[in-house]
């Protein structure tokens, strides 16, 4: 083909056609964007009204119950915390002085205990870590058959039932978990059903540490804890709410 | 006029045009899965707006009224010269005498109590939420 009889563009014509493309582009890009803003917005405002019940069972623990928990070793050298759904790689131990961390400890989650090797020097740890805090309230009427369909996926593991009539709470202990459905006893069909759980898809991860008298974070043991709440929200981003415990005297 | 440029050939033209729609196919996607976030927002916006508007009527008339109950199916309240009730899928509230629907479409409506404090569940679920597993709305504390 022989391309030489024809006329090129020029630049101006070039320049033209680059800066509409380029336009037509950032002005797409810029609104996406946005969108995409805005979604984040909305996700955050209704994360942020979850949390709220999640600092209210934060503020309702006792101060030594939350991270980082003081405790004395026991005789067969273990250490029971507070918490039950620990991560394991979070956990830090020091002595009672808060020096640098000690090893020779191995972690039992299904006990919550720290097992030492050998006896620490002093008899009282610093134990540091982050924990999932678990959704309490929410709830389901049971359906004829006396079921519920539990609202999780894998990760999702069921903490208490309870049963609720008027303005009494009573809690349950006959029930069966059957894959995503709750067989409740048959005679509580049609009854409202409050359930707490831990879900690990939802991840609502709490941390803590021990603030100085001029509120900075300390390793050393003090009556103060700034404890962290980490919810997650659209897709991959994270909000943190915190919340000052004092030690009762 | 006199035309002295030679006309674009068929093979110059579809390469054209195949490289404008491989440009803009990208571009169309985009558009598309813009179009789908801004509805959902809006969506999400305004299913969040409602349920905070009747979660906040029921918790303005329970404040105003300590002494109400708790029905016995927890699917309402009752106080002195009104009621909140949830049945077939509305929400409706009674205050001296006249009955005003406050929402429509609502899949779980429940009050509990728990030490001490009562517990407002609030679902209104359609097919965008139903994929997300999501429970709207949920007022403590009253």
């Amino acid at each position: 083909m022989d391309m030489r009889g024809g006329k090129a563009f020029t630049l101006i014509e070039i320049m033209v056609t680059v800066a509409i493309a380029a336009i037509v582009f950032a002005i797409a890009t810029s609104t996406y964007m946005q969108f995409g803003g805005l979604q984040r917005q909305v996700e955050y405002d209704h994360s942020l009204t979850q949390s709220s019940s999640q600092l209210d069972m934060l503020r309702e623990a006792d101060f030594e119950s939350l991270p980082p928990e003081t405790r004395r070793v026991e005789k067969d050298q273990t250490v029971k915390l507070a918490r039950d759904t620990i991560l394991e790689s979070s956990i830090v131990v020091r002595d009672a002085a808060g020096g640098l961390p000690l090893t020779g400890w191995t972690f039992e989650p299904a006990s919550s205990k720290l097992r030492f090797e050998q006896p620490p020097s002093q008899g009282t740890v610093v134990v540091e870590y982050e924990f999932f805090l678990g959704s309490q309230n929410l709830t389901q009427f049971s359906d004829s058959q006396a079921r519920i369909k539990l609202p999780g996926g894998p990760g999702f593991r069921l903490e208490q039932v309870s049963l609720a009539e008027g303005d009494k709470l009573e809690t349950l202990s006959e029930y069966r978990q059957q894959g995503e459905y709750l067989q409740l006893p048959t005679h509580l069909s049609n009854k409202l059903i409050v359930l707490d759980y831990y879900d690990e898809e939802g991840k609502n991860k709490v941390s803590g540490s021990f603030l100085d008298a001029n509120f900075q974070r300390t390793t050393g043991v003090t009556a103060t804890k700034l404890i962290e709440v980490q919810e997650p929200f659209a897709g991959g981003w994270k909000m943190s709410l915190p919340l000052l415990k004092e030690q009762k005297p | 006029m006199r035309h002295d440029r030679k006309a674009f050939t068929l093979i110059e033209v579809a390469i054209c045009m195949a490289l404008i729609s491989i440009i803009f196919f990208p571009f169309m996607a985009m558009t598309d899965q813009l179009h789908g976030a801004y509805h959902k927002s809006i969506r999400k916006s305004a299913r969040q707006a409602e349920l905070e508007s009747v979660c906040y009527r029921i918790q303005s008339q329970l404040r105003a009224h300590p002494d109400y109950r708790i029905d016995a199916d927890n699917r309402g309240a009752t106080w002195l010269g009104g009621k909140v009730r949830w049945e077939g899928e509305q929400i409706t509230m009674a205050l001296d005498g006249k009955e005003v629907v406050l929402s429509e479409g609502v899949t779980l409506f429940s009050l509990h109590r728990r030490a001490g404090r009562t517990y407002l569940n609030l679902a209104r679920q359609d097919d965008l939420f139903r994929e997300d597993h999501r429970l709207m709305m949920r007022v403590e504390n009253l």
